[in-house]
């Protein structure tokens, strides 16, 4: 397919970025484009006016706040953040997520906000962020705001806003993610993230679902354990069958048993972490 | 210049069978070689291609008012714009009985028009084309052309096309039956199997795939007024054959006025040497237009366009006695051409296909009948192995179920009824004769390497791991070198199958090497140097090869079915000894000796036993081009040409085993071990082999895991972009336990055989005998690629059977 006609603007700073998103009817902030430019060139998406963000310096760098919380700025690129020491340690799932992710040039380009922002197609991160209670930091025309990434999930990237930070609470290494990819795009055919704390397994699913979705029944159920595959197999039977939607050729049944699945595989290797 | 190390005066120096770097990949890796789309001639205007949406209707109507008015659209075009182009012809029919073709005014067999006016039979059939400055305006000048369709009803399955009440696509063609092929003694092969001891049976699909290569294809016309010569810039594995068929079969020109030029090819796997419309068109409306005009396709495009491969639906049997020796294979195949013949598309769904049935075994009796059937689908051609993969994968299911019926090691049985060295030359009673081989070393070497003695305390192993181990076998030979062009004929070509060579050597010492072949990243310029180098004692380094420019290099059939280095190779082999003969006798000359006291030696020349009285190579190239001294009947210049038209084909084999592990709960197949004992004969350079040879495992791991056309029940393909149609990536596969056998081939010169396809053919039949093996106690006898997860976890619960 040949690239739709768009303009193209390189601001400066992240007020001009969001004054131009805002003022601009189509506008679209471009940051690694590993989801917007194939979807451009296939029709899958439009935009009248990309607004690149990928040179402001304030959506970089992995940093420590005081409160313990990490605050992974949106452009860290999905190679950084499947390597970054502090993120392997406090949040093993959300780097396995990000090293799940394509290829290594895809994640050489592709950003964490980007992965957290994409819509219409299930991709890696928001279910790590999901079972690490992170969350996201948006900014607007009228300023900063955070939303949980179960609510981005369910809701998207506010208009005329963008993704600064994902903000992961302090945690231990008892989180863990699996994968299986499909494998035409290495998107998720179904993945899931696990964080076990002291209230119980987090669990999230993408994929298998419409959305990356927290599935607190299944955490309900298995509460402290033990987390043996029959016993997490046993408590995705329990949940609705309607839960889990066919996909890429793929039945619902089966996509069903292999969220089970690699739920239970998630949990045992956050427990082996733990 | 490199050392001599032959003894005579006629042997190699050794470069030849060298693991030389090859020369082209430099460029190619760093993107600077030029393909078609990065030919811009000046003024060009681009061609954008209306392609049916509908997999079968009538036309009604087609309004192209709107288009035309949009900026920048110099020229909208249907079929009534073309009423005197003849439609591209198909070359290779079904040889020696009945075939229907839809209709040529030469009395071919046709194939299809450049555009479709009467009715639209495939979802991408080309309705019109509009030219415009900018391929974007181009592009939405389609959508504003308007088409009017009357449905008609669709068939994509071969089997379903020949039922009765099946949706008609040609008038020409009844039923849809392109041809029923046979080949075999079907009264000895019936007679066996009604007689024997044990008999197993398997309904197979061999599911249709998508050839993708890296480049999808492109075309430039240039139509020079002032001459009235046509130049067309194509991705083509044959620019001569495309020459001969554009010009005298659908523009109706004379052969002169029309140069087609390949320019680097991102591959092929076999669908560049087709003759596509847009060929034809760009020419066309060059001319009518005053302009060069481009056309360069898209990935969803070529998926929609681009000859597909494999697509037979088969009833296989195979008798045998209860210890072990196979008495006869029979095969029903319903091969689905697709809506139009491609240019050689019948002869690959059953020549190729039906005469290679018995692969490395020698079976008494055998038989193969093809029902080749026209559907809704995009036309089918070669694919990478092609006819010889769908062979092959029939045969190795059938040995693995019949050992398992019988309760014997499937590797214990191949090995019972391979073909015995002394048997060679081999007629394998279905129409091939088998030149050369050791099959017993070969696939004794594929099983030691693959440690298949240990794979029994493997499986118990992998079981502690919730892994299922299965390990798969698959022998075969894959016919290549094609081919001896009066043999061909008899196999329905119509075209000679022969090749060529022209070296040229500078005053100052240099060499050209000219072939008809056009690679497609088969690096020639590498080998066919290296053979050139090698035959006269040169370095390659100061040996360029030439080839794709149909204005340069002498006649010849271009790259298919891995016939380059056994078909090319030898013609540049035999130029060269022409050459060294003729250095000879002048060399005579310049030493003031008698011929037969010349020694030819590192490329010069020099008295036998006085090497003080000598020339080197670049003083005879010198002398020769002077042309000083020489005698009447010896012509001065060095410049031979050979056109090599082989005795028979040549038939490389191997044996290749797959170790899979299935993953207990999720039915995920991962290929664990793979080793690959090829023998392609006599090999020019190993590197180039070994790529070729990874390459084409890949290839067949995609089809047995991943790869599938699907068209849905209207024929709208559904894989039709790769988001959709899965491709094997680096990490889908594992390291590779690699060998050789050599066994030269007598039929050419080198003792070449193929290679570039030919470890394509067994990997789908290894990785599916390695899944059934691991779930055979399930009671699992089959399952048809590819082995999606759910497919194989359906049958770990017991389902599917």
């Amino acid at each position: 397919m040949i690239l739709t006609e768009f303009d193209y603007v390189r601001p400066v700073g992240l007020e001009e970025a969001l004054t131009l998103l805002a003022g601009t009817p189509g506008a679209r902030a471009l940051a690694g484009g590993q989801s917007l430019l194939p979807d451009l060139r296939t029709g899958a998406a439009r935009a009248r006016l990309l607004v690149d963000v990928r040179h402001l310096e304030e959506l970089r760098g992995v940093e420590t706040a005081p409160d313990g919380t990490l605050r992974i700025g949106a452009l860290t690129t999905l190679a950084e953040l499947a390597a970054h020491p502090l993120v392997l340690e406090r949040a093993p799932e959300i780097a396995a997520a990000a090293r799940a992710n394509g290829d290594p040039q895809v994640r050489n380009l592709g950003t964490t906000g980007g992965n957290l922002a994409a819509t219409g197609r299930a991709t890696d991160l928001p279910v790590a962020a999901i079972a690490a209670g992170a969350e996201a930091e948006l900014a607007g025309r009228h300023g900063r705001s955070t939303v949980t990434a179960e609510e981005l999930a369910a809701s998207g990237v506010p208009a005329e806003t963008v993704i600064t930070a994902l903000l992961v609470p302090p945690g231990g290494p008892a989180g863990a993610f699996e994968k299986s990819a499909d494998r035409a795009t290495r998107y998720p055919l179904c993945a899931s993230a696990v964080r076990i704390t002291t209230d119980g397994p987090r669990i999230a699913v993408t994929g298998a679902t419409a959305r990356a979705l927290r599935l607190r029944g299944v955490e309900d159920r298995l509460g402290a354990g033990p987390y043996t595959t029959d016993n997490v197999l046993a408590a995705f039977r329990a949940e609705p069958r309607e839960l889990f939607v066919p996909g890429r050729g793929t039945s619902a049944e089966y996509l069903g048993h292999l969220a089970g699945v690699l739920t239970a595989r998630a949990l045992a290797r956050a427990q082996a972490h733990a | 210049m490199t050392a001599v190390t032959g003894e005579s005066a006629l042997q190699g120096n050794g470069v030849l069978g060298q693991p030389l770097d090859i020369r082209e990949d430099p460029q190619l890796l760093r993107g600077e070689a030029t393909y078609v789309a990065d030919i811009d001639l000046p003024g060009t205007a681009h061609m954008a291609i209306l392609g049916s949406p509908v997999a079968h209707a009538r036309i009604l109507s087609i309004d192209t008012k709107a288009a035309q008015e949009l900026p920048g659209v110099l020229k909208v075009a249907t079929a009534a714009d073309f009423t005197d182009v003849m439609p591209l012809p198909c070359i290779w029919i079904p040889g020696g009985v009945e075939s229907h073709f839809p209709p040529h005014p030469y009395g071919l067999p046709g194939a299809r028009p450049v555009l479709t006016g009467d009715s639209v039979r495939h979802v991408g059939d080309p309705i019109a084309v509009v030219v415009a400055e900018t391929p974007r305006q181009a592009a939405a000048a389609l959508a504003a052309i308007t088409v009017e369709y009357e449905p008609l009803p669709v068939v994509t399955r071969a089997d379903e096309a020949l039922a009765e009440g099946a949706p008609q696509l040609h008038e020409a063609v009844p039923g849809n039956l392109n041809a029923y092929w046979t080949c075999g003694d079907k009264d000895r092969t019936d007679a066996a199997i009604a007689e024997a001891e044990v008999t197993v049976e398997l309904d197979l699909v061999n599911q249709r795939t998508i050839n993708s290569p890296i480049e999808p294809r492109g075309a430039v016309g240039d139509y020079n007024a002032a001459t009235d010569e046509y130049t067309l810039y194509a991705s083509t594995q044959g620019p001569h054959n495309h020459r001969f068929l554009l010009a005298a079969l659908v523009l109706g020109i004379p052969f002169n006025k029309l140069r087609v030029i390949a320019p680097t090819v991102g591959g092929s796997f076999g669908t560049k040497g087709y003759l596509y419309p847009d060929m034809a068109l760009v020419l066309l409306l060059s001319k009518a237009l005053g302009r060069p005009v481009k056309w360069v396709d898209t990935r969803t495009g070529l998926m929609n366009s681009t000859v597909q491969g494999r697509d037979h639906r088969q009833h296989v049997t195979l008798a045998g006695t209860r210890d072990g020796r196979i008495t006869a294979v029979r095969a029903t195949s319903y091969a689905n051409l697709g809506a139009y013949p491609s240019t050689i598309g019948p002869g690959v769904a059953t020549a190729l296909m039906g005469r290679s049935i018995s692969g490395m075994y020698d079976i008494p009796a055998a038989f193969c009948e093809v029902y080749a059937a026209f559907t809704n689908t995009v036309s089918l051609g070669a694919q990478r192995g092609s006819g010889r993969a769908e062979a092959a994968f029939l045969m190795e299911r059938l040995v693995d179920r019949y050992a398992f019926e019988i309760g014997m090691d499937p590797a214990a049985v191949r090995r019972k009824n391979l073909v015995p060295k002394e048997k060679f030359p081999y007629d394998n009673g279905l129409g091939w004769t088998y030149d050369s081989g050791d099959y017993r070393l070969n696939f004794d070497r594929a099983i030691e390497l693959s440690g298949y003695a240990d794979m029994p305390a493997r499986k118990t192993e992998a079981r502690t791991r919730g892994k299922r181990l299965g390990v798969g076998i698959a022998s075969y030979v894959a016919i290549c070198g094609v081919g001896p062009s009066t043999r061909m004929s008899k196999e329905g070509m119509l075209g000679g199958t022969w090749e060529s060579a022209n070296i040229r050597v500078h005053p100052t010492g240099e060499v050209t090497v000219t072939v008809g072949s056009a690679s497609t990243g088969q690096s020639h310029a590498t080998v066919f140097a290296q053979v050139a180098a090698d035959e006269l004692g040169i370095d390659p380094a100061q040996v360029q090869v030439l080839e794709g420019d149909t204005q340069k290099a002498p006649y010849g059939q271009g790259t298919y079915g891995s016939r380059s280095y056994s078909m090319a190779a030898p013609a540049v082999a035999l130029t060269a000894r022409k050459l060294k003969a003729k250095l000879v006798k002048a060399g005579a000359v310049f030493l003031g000796v008698p011929e037969d006291k010349v020694v030819y030696e590192g490329g010069g020349v020099h008295e036998e036993g006085n090497e003080e009285n000598a020339k080197t190579f670049a003083e005879l190239a010198m002398a020769m081009w002077y042309g000083w001294g020489l005698p009447p009947e010896i012509e001065p210049a060095l410049d031979e040409t050979t056109h090599f038209d082989p005795p028979d084909f040549n038939y490389p084999f191997g044996t290749h085993v797959a170790v899979v592990e299935i993953d207990e709960l999720t039915g995920e197949t991962e290929v664990v071990a793979y080793t690959a004992v090829d023998d392609a004969g006599n090999i020019g350079n190993p590197k180039i082999v070994r790529g070729q040879i990874e390459g084409s495992i890949v290839h067949g791991l995609g089809q047995a895991l991943m790869e599938a056309a699907e068209y849905d029940e209207d024929g709208l393909l559904i894989s039709s972009d790769l988001n959709h149609y899965a491709l094997p990536r680096a990490a889908d596969v594992p390291f590779f336990t690699l060998d050789k056998t050599t066994t030269p081939s007598p039929h050419n010169p080198l003792g070449a055989k193929g290679a570039g396809e030919i470890a394509t053919v067994p990997p789908a039949a290894a990785v599916v005998n390695a899944v059934v093996d691991a779930l055979g106690d399930l009671g699992v006898r089959h399952i048809d690629m590819p082995l999606t997860p759910e497919k194989v976890w359906r049958h770990l619960r017991g389902e599917a059977q």
